[in-house]
């Protein structure tokens, strides 16, 4: 069966870019360029992981969807793939307020995500 | 209570270093002082063949133990923290009253001892009233002078009229011989000499005073523009960084073949338009990571492992290393590792700038090491590779702003000529010393090779504000 993976950012292109590429690699993506609206597809289609952007309708927005997303499944992977870069003072990794398993500059190497996807699924499957 | 803080007075912290400071230098004159008076005692007690009353002798004597000793607990209390930087605290400005109102004291003793308006001494009032109007408010320094003046006169007419004891160290020179139209000019003239010196001093240093917090205004002004314009130009380099997000992306689709197939020429282009596009994001990055750098006002130091944070970098760049077949070295030759405080996030960053530039400038089956090493009060990184080095007559520019040498522009290996400027921003930061040198220590004499070589004090952790 395919894995799910649903992608919140509020670039269209991004969004579109990124479906094409991980449907190419054999996953059936779930898309919302809105977070409320994310949340929505969140509960009804159950996805196996999480690609989130970080700046949307709030500069911080995308930590409040991860950890939101992470009570209603602590399980849920999480990636956060954000061009709010370390260069922007965000010292991600080791904020642990931000319940996110993988932090990626956007735009990333498309075989650098891929990876990422594959271990966190593969971690997940394991536990 | 008394305010004594100075009514022009904007920048407190400012003021304590200033008073503290002029303190210190108190204390060091008063044993000066002390010696100088030691001397002139020798000389009138031992030298001279005026006659000295025995009360004289031992008088000067005790107000000069007395003088000693308190300057000692003086130089005692400079060092401890009783004395705090706060208003309502013992603050350095009351601790320079109280030097002043013993200093006084112990010299009134001394002129009356030594036949007070025919004492040499006498003058020495003038030097504290300049050093009291230096540090005091005027009213305060006023108030102070007019008193002693006061009974300075009251004592010379006391004299001088017979009501209380003289104590010449002239036989000749006598308050009481005196005229009494002499002693009065002579007082009139010595209380306006005080009061001018007050009034000019207090004038000049307020003025300066005033001047030099005009100039921090402006320095602070400027400072606050430098980081307005920096968060305009994150800004904008963010916005421009979007869109090429959007466009890599979408040229890693067409060059993967994702989005269906594509003639070889048209690929060979869209890989040229992903290496531009690339080298576009690297300079946004780089622009935003040197914004970020010219913002930071502190430095959030914390305890740093940087043998830690070397490692992470060689894991990060393992693939590219290993696709060039570059070995990648790490020596740790510190003897004793001290805590070393620094801001993490910025000595990754430079770090991965110098190690990635390392890699970057290397030939096939290249070498980079990393070695760190002990230097006075604090590390030495060296960063060594034997890449394409840098030409002796470029050297002096390499780390300005957008600057590339001639051979590394020549490679066609993407650089913004911003990886040396941020390694430059942040050593300096962290008051270390950034040198380079090329050849390097295991260069060869085909590939000569750079030395980045970066000095860093061991630092001391931030005191979060």
């Amino acid at each position: 069966m395919k894995k799910k993976i649903l992608i919140i950012d509020d670039d269209p292109d991004i969004i579109e870019a990124s479906r094409l590429f991980l449907e190419y690699n054999g996953f059936e993506v779930y898309t919302e360029t809105d977070p409320g609206e994310g949340v929505r597809s969140f509960i009804e289609n159950k996805p196996d992981l999480l690609i989130l952007d970080v700046i949307m309708n709030e500069p911080d927005e995308g930590f409040f969807l991860a950890k939101k997303f992470k009570k209603l499944d602590p399980d849920i992977p999480i990636i956060i793939y954000s061009s709010v870069s370390s260069a922007l003072g965000y010292d991600f990794g080791k904020n642990e307020i931000v319940s996110a398993d993988v932090f990626i500059d956007k735009p990333a190497e498309p075989s650098l995500l891929l990876d990422s996807i594959n271990r966190l699924l593969k971690k997940e499957s394991n536990e | 209570m008394i305010n004594l803080i100075p009514q022009n007075t904007s920048d407190l912290d400012y003021l304590w270093e200033l008073v503290s400071e002029r303190n210190k230098w108190f204390i060091k004159l008063r044993y000066i002082a002390v010696v100088l008076l030691l001397c002139l005692y020798i000389f009138i007690v031992y030298l001279t063949n005026e006659y000295i009353f025995i009360e004289q002798k031992t008088g000067i004597a005790v107000i000069l133990c007395c003088i000693l000793a308190y300057n000692l607990i003086f130089s005692y209390l400079s060092g401890t923290k009783i004395l705090k930087n706060e208003i309502s605290a013992f603050h350095p400005i009351k601790f320079a009253l109280l030097q002043i109102l013993l200093d006084l004291t112990a010299l009134m003793f001394i002129v009356y001892l030594t036949g007070l308006i025919n004492s040499p001494f006498y003058l020495f009032f003038i030097f504290h009233a300049i050093i009291g109007s230096l540090i005091l408010p005027g009213r305060i320094i006023y108030f102070l002078m007019i008193v002693l003046l006061s009974f300075f006169t009251v004592l010379n007419f006391s004299v001088h009229f017979g009501f209380i004891r003289e104590f010449p160290i002239s036989n000749t020179e006598s308050v009481r011989q005196l005229s009494l139209n002499y002693l009065v000019l002579n007082l009139m003239s010595f209380w306006l000499m005080i009061l001018l010196s007050v009034q000019l001093v207090n004038h000049l240093t307020s003025a300066l005073y005033r001047r030099e917090q005009q100039l921090m205004n402006a320095i602070e002004k400027i400072e606050q523009t430098e980081i307005e314009k920096q968060k305009y130009i994150l800004a904008v380099v963010h916005e421009v960084k979007s869109p090429l997000s959007v466009i890599l992306s979408y040229l890693n689709l067409l060059v993967d073949g994702i989005a269906g197939e594509i003639s070889e020429k048209a690929r060979d282009i869209l890989i040229k338009m992903k290496r531009r596009s690339a080298e576009a994001i690297e300079l946004t990055n780089n622009i935003l990571e040197v914004s970020k750098i010219k913002q930071l006002k502190k430095l959030n130091r914390v305890k740093t492992e940087p043998e830690l944070i070397v490692r992470g970098i060689f894991e990060a760049m393992n693939d590219k290393a290993r696709s060039e077949m570059i070995t990648l070295h790490f020596t740790d030759s510190r003897k004793e590792k001290k805590s070393f405080y620094a801001d993490k996030s910025l000595m990754e960053l430079m770090l991965s700038n110098v190690i990635s530039n390392a890699v970057k400038y290397n030939h096939m089956e290249g070498k980079v090491e990393v070695v760190f090493s002990d230097r006075n009060d604090g590390i030495c990184i060296t960063v060594a590779d034997t890449g394409i080095g840098i030409p002796a007559e470029e050297m002096m520019n390499i780390t300005n702003e957008f600057y590339r040498a001639g051979n590394a522009k020549s490679t066609k290996k993407e650089g913004t000529g911003l990886g040396l400027y941020v390694v430059k921003q942040i050593v300096e930061k962290h008051n270390g010393k950034l040198h380079i040198k090329s050849p390097s220590d295991i260069g060869t004499a085909e590939f000569p090779g750079t030395s980045v070589i970066i000095l860093l004090p061991y630092g001391e952790v931030s005191q979060s504000s």
